[in-house]
């Protein structure tokens, strides 16, 4: 549905996104979290067309971008970060300009959803609330039938009422079309209601790419008795993201992958498992964020120390 | 598709395209007034209205001038408010989507220029002229339309190109004929001024800016 292999881009001298590798499957709903500025919106450009990889390739429904964006973005509803309806237009009239170049638009879709986001049909786009502004592009977007939703922050600024509404509306669409969304956020909650699949980016990075129910259910923060080598550790059935000793001797593990038959393994290394911790999918999202930045700050280090 | 952009270039021009019209008839009157008696005793003085008629003959070029820019600007101006971010996610060819906004713009054009094309056609027929004077309406306003055109391609062109591009096309065409004159000035004193010959090519008989000379009276002999 959506892959991206190796895809570089430099944006300035302080952004890049570097050797990401990305998949949203068929018929997922696939949250794209990470922080502001880790790379979300340069991503969804990249796979929109809107800016072309240094290097890599991106595939959208079939389509190289940004070749053959004209053929994808036929399939594709989206819905930008920033407001991109022309503020002149009246509703109706943003909702006739859209639907001439959209062929699977779903004109009774459009009028039953402004109704039910109470946009009136002769308001001007620019004097919309931002909440109402969120509705006509998410109305926008679901009435041309597209396969494929590509959403970037549809939520970010709106009250919890609006919030509720668009995506209500979203997962209606999602259930009765079966199509693929992804959507950017930093609202980790949100995600975890809507979401089968995640993917975390923070500078340019994609550091996770897993099943909702993995990344709920499989990250954990482990205290464990110190002793078990780094060797020993890779070893695991499961991902040790990170160690940090504690004071009292032991360490504190934050791990991938966690099933808790996996308890036998610490058994057979000789070391005690003293607890296992649940994190919410807020806490797994700003530990795993914690563990690639320390990792990556580690790797540096080691890099200079070797270059010296 | 082409017609929902043809449509949305009315919605943004209609406000100066009527203002255009509204101009059009205004100087085409202003040509005669004071000039012409309408109670049958015909001109005044032949030469007075033939004066009044190439001096007037500026404004149809500042109008024809007005029209093209404005619509040129009018063209891109809601695309560059929202970044271009709508056009480039529509699923067409960013070449189809310029092309299609130039041509709308263009068909445009046509409102006003037949507008003037008619006013200035029905104010020659009432008004009462000597057989040695003609109403040029016809001609006047393909001159119009044709000066108008020029300036809306070249604003066109220029406000649908990047920033970096436009800064860059008039740094360098100010660059080349910075040297040319620094040349003609101290190096061969005998060099024919690029500037001119440039200048030459635009304006004479045949250039492209020609409609923008002379020639632009309502009445002639």
């Amino acid at each position: 549905m959506i892959a991206l292999r190796s895809v570089h881009y430099r944006a300035g001298k302080h952004f890049a996104v570097e050797s990401l590798d990305m998949t949203v499957p068929t018929g997922s709903i696939y949250g794209f979290i990470g922080p502001n500025g880790a790379g979300k919106t340069t991503t969804m450009r990249l796979i929109l067309g809107l800016l072309a990889p240094k290097a890599g390739t991106i595939e959208v429904l079939g389509h190289r971008m940004p070749r053959e964006a004209r053929l994808a973005l036929a399939k594709v509803g989206v819905v930008p970060e920033r407001p991109h309806v022309y503020p002149t237009f009246t509703v109706d009239e943003a909702m006739r300009f859209h639907s001439a170049f959209h062929t699977g638009w779903d004109a009774a879709r459009a009028t039953k959803l402004r109704a039910q986001f109470e946009l009136l049909p002769h308001q001007l786009v620019g004097s919309l609330s931002k909440g109402q502004t969120g509705k006509l592009m998410m109305l926008l977007a679901l009435s041309q039938s597209p396969e494929l939703l590509i959403l970037d922050e549809p939520t970010d600024g709106l009250d919890p009422v609006v919030r509720q509404e668009v995506l209500e509306a979203l997962t209606e669409f999602v259930a009765t079309k079966k199509a693929t969304v992804l959507v950017s956020s930093h609202l980790v909650h949100e995600q975890e209601r809507i979401c089968d699949w995640v993917g975390v980016m923070d500078h340019g990075r994609l550091i996770a790419e897993l099943p909702m129910t993995v990344f709920r259910n499989g990250i954990k923060r482990l205290r464990v008795g110190a002793g078990v080598s780094d060797a020993a550790a890779q070893a695991a059935p499961f991902l040790a993201v990170s160690r940090r000793a504690l004071e009292n001797g032991a360490e504190e593990w934050l791990v991938r992958n966690w099933e808790p038959s996996m308890h036998s393994w610490f058994v057979s290394v000789g070391v005690p498992l003293q607890e296992v911790i649940d994190l919410d999918l807020e806490q797994a999202f700003v530990s795993l964020l914690r563990a690639a930045r320390a990792n990556s700050a580690n790797a540096a280090d080691a890099a200079a120390k070797e270059a010296a | 598709m082409f017609r929902a952009i043809l449509w949305s270039q009315w919605k943004w021009a209609r406000g100066f395209l009527l203002v255009a019209v509204l101009i059009g008839m205004i100087l085409s009157i202003f040509v005669l007034r004071g000039q012409v008696s309408f109670d049958g005793r015909g001109v005044y003085s032949i030469p007075d209205l033939l004066d009044r008629s190439r001096a007037f003959g500026v404004f149809f070029q500042l109008d024809a001038t007005a029209v093209g820019l404005m619509l040129a600007i009018a063209a891109w101006q809601q695309d560059s408010r929202t970044r271009h971010v709508y056009a480039l996610l529509l699923p067409v060819s960013r070449a189809w989507y310029a092309s299609s906004r130039f041509a709308a713009g263009m068909i445009l054009l046509l409102i006003p220029a037949a507008a003037l094309a008619i006013s200035t056609a029905i104010t020659g027929r009432l008004a009462p002229l000597p057989p040695v004077l003609h109403v040029y309406s016809a001609g006047l306003a393909a001159r119009w339309l044709l000066a108008a055109a020029t300036v809306y391609a070249i604003i066109f062109a220029l406000v649908s190109a990047s920033p970096r591009l436009v800064k860059r096309i008039v740094l360098g065409t100010v660059a080349i004929l910075v040297l040319d004159l620094l040349y003609g000035g101290f190096v061969d004193t005998a060099h024919r001024s690029l500037l001119g010959a440039l200048m030459q090519s635009l304006f004479s008989r045949n250039g492209p800016y020609a409609p923008f000379l002379d020639g632009w009276m309502l009445i002639d002999v």
